[in-house]
């Protein structure tokens, strides 16, 4: 069982460095080789992790595996899922860029199969310590992804602002963990029952399972800033627009819910267990109290501030930055009502922001492998060059804002219905307030699309964009899994939270 | 108790704040000083003080590795990095002239770059203020929380090294294999970057790993 | 503790030697400056060109490889003297850290970049 539980991960390692040795001893074997290893491993990953669906759910996997350092409860399997899922879309969505903008492609995969790898860590464990180094391997495959386009001075930049935060972030990670290791005594994270009991002992009389919880409350809102950098919630979101306008397309369609997804995993594992735990008495308590609030003023900072300079962004990548941190920002919600159900809401909501996020940017990296720009004004008169295209962008935002039947829909309604039923409706009234923002500036582009007609024809509209195989098929899976996702609601929102339940 | 013996008792403490001072006045020289070679050196001072503090806190591995890591490669990595900048270009123009050119006093600036460096100074007192308020806050919460008791490992007697052998290969087992995987991702990330970079200046080797190996062969340089 | 007092003297014999050989030679040797006396001596060579120059990138590269052999050469030592103690298992663990750093060597050295060219 053990070696079954990280099978996932070792066949992902495994590829990565397949990758990196097949790149170096066949070079005249076509740049498409070393993408075609890549979701091969992956996909054989994801099958791997799916057979351990059945297992997780039955309780199985719960038990300490690695001397305490992996788990394998439902909540890590789904993740598990969905970023190998995301990997593989990913790079569907790449290899034809990679190819034409001339990245180097072995790295490039090899690259992305060890972010992924340190994304399932940073959902599938416990401890401190593997979370921190899943982040590590994350952002650092990150760093150099962002400037893998050799010949643009922007993905350089790209690169060298999202270390620069990164580096940060991590310290800022590092310090509130050390602090978290000291209130708690130990690098592994108890789950919410076992937390619960710990602090009770707290009192006089028995013996302090939790030495010091002040200490942990100050650690934990340190975490909150780190990983507030490293999800780019407001106003640690600076680096983000720039970070991602400037790095290659599918890199950016990776950032924007790979490493944000994991990030939020990470979150929920640490500190689901405060959010949902009995109450301390004390100013322990009230430090440890104030966490669900200091998510609440995240939340409407994160997503009013997206949404409204979004309006402004005339560059697709840059708007689809923007809105990736008001999503953000509803996420945070359900952090925020401090629930069960808010859990679920935001697990559920991860999945859905993955499936809608990455269909709207394989229709951007669809056309630009056609030679359309990026910029929102690139996109004049696109249904009548190339219809199928701008029908699936329509798709795509119709999730993203939230309009049934889409995933995007049920995913904003769970979390309002979380909202409401946590009596916290000012931040649900808040959260249908910024939609309606956020309709700007997707209409923007769907007017581009639909009411313009192009001026002129020769100019921008670099003729007819037929779809290659792998970006069609990338481009399907997403678009089926937004409409699937919102018809799977019942069923998913209740893994979902049988997945949180366990934290 | 004689006094010879209390000497030797307050030893460690007097050690903890003289090396504290050590590291905190090179920490802030390192943003003092205008060359940036020195600042390199200051930090090197800050890292070896803080090898002195590992070392009487008794972790006498961590106090090695940090040497050998800090001390030695990293402060490398920083010199190298200081090697291959364009310092010239770095300092601005106003200190662009001549050898020693980043020492050489900033021109008085007309209106633009006085109200530029008002600005600047502002934002440096907003940065210290919210990095004092900050501090405030973590030691208030930490000296009322109290440090926990912690039983120290080295008290059984066996070196330090053999205590984190035991734990890195048997409990931390995973995390050390990633370890490796992070040390490769970051190793194969700086030398497809840096490959870019020599290209970009026309000495460099081939960098495109699309090319066949005898277009590779005969990429290399001459010069 | 009272191992490291004998380091610390150690310390302060070695700073005070050098000081006191140094004064105390000061009080003896005759000092004649001249002009060839006191320019710049750098190998033997008359110094060129411009102290902030640019070198190239490729240094720092092997400054990068330097630091990750340097950081796994310190999992080395924990490793060595548990190794008795671990056995087969600590063996083969160690064999997997080094393979997967071995590819990071093979792929510097297949990218030339341990190269001098």
């Amino acid at each position: 069982m053990e070696w079954n539980l990280v099978l996932p991960e070792l066949i992902v390692t495994g590829t990565g460095l397949g990758v990196l040795l097949l790149d170096l001893f066949l070079t005249g074997g076509g740049r498409r080789a070393a993408g075609y290893t890549g979701l091969a491993g992956l996909a054989a990953a994801l099958v791997a992790a799916l057979r351990l669906m059945p297992a997780a759910g039955r309780g199985e996997l719960a038990g300490p595996f690695w001397q305490g350092m992996v788990v394998g409860d439902q909540f890590a399997v789904l993740f598990k899922v969905l970023f190998l899922a995301v990997g593989l879309v990913v790079l569907m969505l790449a290899v034809d860029f990679v190819e034409r903008r001339r990245m180097p492609a072995g790295e490039f995969t090899a690259l992305i199969l060890f972010a992924v790898l340190g994304m399932m860590l940073m959902a599938g464990s416990r401890d401190l310590i593997v979370i921190y180094l899943g982040l590590e391997t994350t952002a650092v495959a990150s760093y150099v992804l962002a400037g893998l386009l050799r010949d643009d001075v922007r993905s350089g930049e790209a690169a060298i602002k999202y270390f620069l935060t990164g580096a940060l972030a991590s310290a800022v990670i590092l310090f509130g963990m050390s602090l978290v290791f000291g209130g708690l005594g130990s690098t592994g994270l108890p789950n919410a029952s076992a937390l619960a009991e710990a602090l009770a002992g707290a009192g006089p009389s028995a013996a302090p399972a939790v030495p010091s919880p002040l200490l942990l409350a100050v650690g934990l809102v340190l975490l909150v800033a780190g990983f507030g950098f490293k999800v780019a919630l407001v106003p640690f979101h600076f680096w983000a627009p720039d970070a991602y306008e400037g790095a290659p397309t599918p890199v950016t369609a990776f950032f924007s819910v790979g490493p944000k997804a994991a990030a939020f995993a990470a979150i929920l594992r640490v500190f689901a267990p405060f959010l949902v735990m009995v109450p301390v008495s004390g100013v322990e308590g009230k430090a440890l109290a104030l966490l669900p609030s200091i998510f609440a003023v995240l939340a409407v900072l994160t997503m009013t501030v997206g949404n409204l300079v979004a309006l402004v962004q005339r560059n697709i990548k840059r708007m689809l930055a923007y809105s990736s941190i008001a999503h953000a920002g509803y996420i945070l919600v359900g952090l925020a009502v401090a629930t069960p159900r808010g859990l679920a809401a935001v697990t559920y909501y991860l999945l859905a922001y993955a499936a809608m996020n990455l269909g709207a940017f394989a229709v951007v990296i669809w056309l630009n492998n056609h030679g359309t720009g990026d910029e929102v004004d690139d996109y004049v008169g696109l249904s009548q060059r190339a219809p199928l295209a701008a029908a699936a962008l329509v798709v795509a935002f119709i999730s993203l804002i939230g309009i049934p039947p889409t995933a995007g829909f049920f995913g904003k309604f769970y979390l309002f219905m979380a909202a409401v039923e946590a009596n916290m409706a000012w931040l649900a009234v808040l959260m249908v307030v910024n939609t309606a923002i956020s309709v700007g500036y997707y209409y923007a582009v769907v007017r581009n699309m639909y009411l313009q007609p192009a001026a002129e024809p020769g100019a921008r509209a670099a003729g007819p964009v037929p779809a290659t195989p792998l970006v069609g098929t990338a481009l399907s899976v997403t678009l089926v899994a937004v409409l699937a996702l919102g018809l799977l609601f019942e069923p998913l929102a209740r893994l979902a939270g049988l997945a949180c339940g366990g934290l | 108790m004689s006094i010879l013996d209390r000497l030797v008792l307050f030893l460690p403490t007097l050690g903890f704040f003289v090396l504290g001072t050590v590291i905190l006045v090179s920490a802030w020289m390192v943003g003092q000083v205008r060359r940036i070679t020195h600042a390199a050196f200051f930090m090197v001072l800050a890292f070896t003080g803080v090898a002195g503090v590992f070392v009487l806190l008794g972790a006498d591995f961590l106090a090695g590795s940090q040497v050998l890591v800090y001390v030695g490669a990293i402060a490398v990595m920083f010199l190298f990095a200081i090697m291959v900048s364009d310092l010239k270009e770095l300092s601005g123009p106003a200190a662009g002239s001549g050898p020693g050119g980043s020492g050489s006093r900033a021109p008085e600036g007309d209106g633009e770059a006085a109200a530029a460096r008002t600005a600047a100074r502002a934002w440096v007192l907003l940065a210290g203020l919210v990095a004092v308020a900050f501090a405030g806050i973590v030691l208030a919460a930490v000296a009322k929380a109290g440090l926990p008791e912690v039983s120290v490992p080295a008290a059984s007697g066996e070196p330090t090294t053999v205590l984190i052998g035991r734990e890195l290969f048997t409990k931390f087992l995973v995390p050390f294999e990633v370890a490796s995987v992070v040390l490769l991702a970051a190793l194969v990330g700086a030398i497809v970057l840096a490959a870019r970079e020599d290209k970009d200046r026309g000495l460099g080797e081939e960098a495109d790993s699309g090319a066949g190996a005898a277009g590779r062969r005969n990429g290399g340089v001459t010069a | 503790m009272g191992s490291y007092f004998e380091v610390l003297l150690f310390l302060l014999t070695g700073v005070i030697f050098v000081f006191v050989g140094l004064g105390v030679a000061s009080l003896f040797r005759p000092a004649l400056p001249s002009t060839p006396k006191q320019s710049i001596y750098e190998c033997g060579m008359r110094p060129f060109g411009d102290t902030l120059g640019k070198f190239r990138v490729r240094y720092y590269v092997f400054a990068l490889v330097f630091v990750v052999f340097d950081v796994e050469a310190v999992f080395l030592y924990p490793w060595a003297v548990v190794f008795r103690e671990i056995g087969l298992v600590g063996f083969v663990e160690m064999l997997i850290f080094l393979g997967v750093l071995v590819i990071g060597l093979v792929y510097a050295w297949k990218k030339r970049v341990l190269q001098w060219s």
